[in-house]
């Protein structure tokens, strides 16, 4: 198994879960139950390939998917803060709705099943970093990735400072451990709860993105198959620690890389291998004891 | 630098839907006075004190600030014009650290917009020294015990630049000593020249600290007056709107029986603490025995463990001389002869979304007076509820109206009038005055004495210390899970009962 290939390709796989987990982290720490990444990077895909594909360019379709994931959040900001439905329904009934949308269209513009595959839908350019990729071992990190993979490294690192260490962060953590107490100092908890779920939708749209014009210029049905939901579970798993957030997805992307190589090989069931991220994940939240209550 | 701020509220009104929680309310606030707004749960204390700190809009009148009218639309607007306020229950995020918490309204900041935490500690520090109010500026809020947590709460509004500091009820989670303490704070802080306005319900800290009092009763003021030109009675009168009936006489009662004997009471709690530390006690027929002390210091366990709401307890409980173990549940003990008016009605003592008539039977809907052999019956229960509901003068027009239609007060009376039915011989009174205005009280403690006076037993546990002074015969001051005292209220001060319940032993104490 060639290692500079593996460390490629994990970090490939992880960056759109990494992306999404950082959205969340956000939603969580305002207190919003924000489960709709699935569906904002379901349709980021699926624009990203459209608009692509139409505008002939990579950076329309890229675009387009965070403007799409942005529309989609401003309907759970509407629907729940509005019209005062509870997240976690509107959630699920998103993630469903969109999940149908996507084949929906998929048939009605392209005339196509299943997915859709041309030479002529653009990829977003691979860049390889100057003098750093030249670094033995290290130097896989930054070679032949998007510029959205490597944001999404450096959006924990952005999370983590925003978070814990500006006025914006306290802003966000008391809207979500006592909004009354963050009312009461003049904080507007629905601004800022709205300003997280806008981050979390334009991270959404990346990684949506990256998923279908960054790697395979195509688009499938379903071809998130629960990124969003791997998120969620890395944000649980981390007790809102960005740097477990970052463990957990790499420890994704690596099952999956490791998963592909083996499927490769053809030895074992596809089937089965295809599950090894998944349990991967899971396991580590059941490893994991809960985060304790909050008064 | 002292700013003078002169604050005045000029007929203010409020009203939610049908209600008017406040009418043409007038208030002057002065600099360098201590407010005292006093009035019955509902009266709209809390309205209008939430529509000078910006959080409601008043629906007509006009607030002015050094004889400008202003607008507060939000806690920011009324912050920025230099009011504080101190919230009941404490507008604190437990999971920050006092410093955090103290910054959260206006940050301390780098050249690079990044928190100055190391500078926002030394702050915190520096201004707990000016106003001698020290607090830990790393500790997280959840760590440190209330009392500390009120002072980060007076240190927030003051860091916020509040001249006028309205506080909410300060004194509800206090010990008498860290009430003596609060006082004195905001008596230094009157005299640097800031006003201060404390709502509150309890008259006799009106009367210690105030300079003048507001009192509202339905909305509408009904009396202000200098505190030094008035007292207790009328202002209580003041806020009843009616004279107030002198208390129900104790008889002479036959107290050389005893009604409920407990010994060597342990109870560790599902953190693993002892909640209850060996307790023993009797209390006997004919006598009302108070139970003193600071929230959570094993009262409720010690309840829970008498009505058999927890059964993993060791030591001996004996009802009207019949024993009963731990695994005996509810049923058996109140069919032994205990009742209880629990201390959370919403919870334990009724059923919010059932009828005020099924929570009227349903301690005694096994008897015949409200069953047939087979069923309920229901014609029998309605004039029985009825009966009862006139007696206690629960306010309902109809009592197949849900529970949570009653008021406070009325749901509480309601819970009484079931606890006394079946007339329990021994009956456990746990806060039955929380929340309730003072008619309700004063008829809650006439009927607990009443009780009594029939010969029955009654234990009487409570945080008011005056409610356990004027209803008892017998005090006894629970400290971390153990009796450390015992008073008696016709001799002993409240000072002395104080320093009990903070824990301080007095040499001589009987127990």
């Amino acid at each position: 198994m060639n290692i500079a290939l593996l460390i490629q390709a994990a970090m490939r796989y992880s960056a759109p879960v990494l992306l999404a987990a950082v959205g969340a982290l956000f939603c969580d720490c305002a207190g919003v139950t924000f489960i709709i990444l699935e569906a904002q990077m379901l349709l980021g895909c699926f624009f990203a390939v459209i608009a692509g594909y139409y505008f002939q360019s990579w950076a329309a379709g890229v675009l387009c998917a965070v403007l799409a994931s942005i529309l989609l959040g401003w309907f759970f900001v509407w629907i729940t803060m509005k019209m005062k439905a509870i997240e976690l329904v509107v959630g699920f009934a998103i993630n469903f709705l969109i999940d149908g949308l996507t084949i929906y269209l998929l048939r009605m513009v392209f005339h196509q099943t299943g997915s859709f595959v041309s030479p002529e839908i653009p990829a977003i350019p691979r860049i390889t970093v100057p003098v750093l990729s030249q670094i033995p071992l290290i130097g896989n990190l930054f070679y032949q990735q998007t510029w959205i993979v490597y944001f999404a490294f450096l959006s924990v690192l952005i999370a983590a400072v925003l978070i814990y260490h500006t006025s914006f962060g306290l802003h966000i953590l008391s809207s979500g451990a006592n909004p009354e107490a963050a009312k009461a100092v003049g904080i507007h908890i629905g601004q800022t709860r709205i300003q997280c779920i806008m981050i979390a939708s334009v991270l959404c749209g990346l990684a949506g993105s990256q998923l279908s014009i960054g790697f395979l210029s195509m688009f499938s049905e379903g071809m998130t198959v629960g990124k969003g939901f791997i998120a969620l579970g890395a944000l649980m798993f981390s007790n809102r620690k960005p740097a477990l957030v970052l463990f957990i997805t790499l420890l994704f992307g690596f099952a999956e890389a490791i998963g592909n190589q083996v499927q490769l090989s053809g030895t074992i069931a596809s089937e089965l291998v295809l599950m090894i991220p998944y349990l991967a994940v899971l396991a580590c939240v059941f490893v994991k004891k809960p985060i304790p209550e909050q008064i | 630098m002292i700013i003078i701020k002169q604050i005045e509220m000029r007929k203010i009104t409020k009203t939610f839907g049908n209600l008017t929680a406040n009418s043409e309310v007038d208030f002057l606030v002065e600099p360098g006075k201590i407010y005292g707004l006093i009035g019955e749960n509902g009266a709209g204390k809390t309205t209008l004190m939430r529509m000078l700190y910006g959080m409601y809009e008043p629906d007509g009148g006009e607030i002015l600030i050094d004889g400008k009218p202003v607008q507060l639309k939000s806690p920011k607007d009324a912050i920025d014009a230099g009011i504080g306020m101190v919230h009941q229950h404490f507008a604190l995020v437990p999971t920050l650290t006092v410093t955090q918490n103290m910054i959260l309204g206006r940050p301390i900041q780098k050249k690079n917009k990044l928190l100055d935490i190391k500078k926002a500690e030394q702050m915190v520090e520096a201004l707990g020294k000016e106003y001698k109010l020290e607090v830990p500026p790393k500790a997280l809020i959840k760590d440190i015990p209330v009392s500390i947590q009120q002072r980060v709460e007076i240190l927030k509004a003051l860091y916020l630049g509040a001249d006028l500091l309205i506080m909410d009820e300060p004194t509800a989670v206090l010990t008498p000593q860290e009430i003596v303490k609060l006082f004195q704070t905001l008596v230094e802080l009157r005299n640097a020249g800031k006003s201060i306005i404390l709502i509150t319900h309890k008259l006799n800290e009106i009367m210690q600290i105030t300079d003048e009092i507001l009192v509202l009763r339905l909305g509408k003021v009904t009396g202000h007056v200098l505190t030094s030109e008035t007292d207790e009675r009328r202002i209580a009168e003041m806020m009843v709107g009616r004279q107030l009936n002198p208390q129900k006489a104790k008889k002479t009662t036959d107290q050389s029986k005893i009604a409920l004997e407990v010994t060597d009471l342990e109870y560790i709690d599902k953190w693993g603490v002892r909640a209850v530390d060996h307790i023993s006690f009797s209390l006997h027929k004919g006598e009302i025995l108070g139970i003193a002390g600071v929230q959570g210091n094993g009262q409720s366990e010690l309840i829970d463990i008498l009505t058999g709401m927890v059964n993993n307890y060791s030591g001996s409980v004996c009802i009207d001389g019949k024993p009963v173990t731990p695994s005996m549940g509810t049923r058996i003990r109140r069919e032994y002869g205990l009742g209880c008016i629990p201390e959370d009605r919403q919870l334990t003592g009724a059923a919010v979304g059932g009828t005020i008539l099924a929570n009227f039977i349903m301690s005694g809907y096994r008897t015949d007076d409200f069953s047939g052999k087979w069923m309920i019956h229901y014609k029998k229960a309605r004039e029985r509820t009825w009966e009862y509901v006139k007696r206690f003068t629960v306010k309902t027009d109809d009592i197949m109206n849900d529970a949570l239609s009653l008021s406070g007060g009325n749901l509480q009376k309601l819970i009484v009038a079931r606890e006394l039915y079946l007339k329990p011989s021994v009956l456990i009174a746990a806060q039955p005055s929380r929340g309730v205005d003072i008619g309700a009280t004063e008829y809650i403690h006439d009927t607990l004495i009443e009780h009594r006076n029939q010969g029955n037993a009654v234990l009487l546990v409570s945080n008011e210390l005056s409610e356990i002074m004027t209803v008892s015969d017998r005090i006894l001051v629970i400290y971390n899970g153990r009796f450390v005292g015992e008073a008696d209220p016709k001799t002993a001060t409240e000072e002395e009962i104080g320093l009990l319940m903070a824990g301080i032993e007095r040499r001589d104490s009987r127990l």
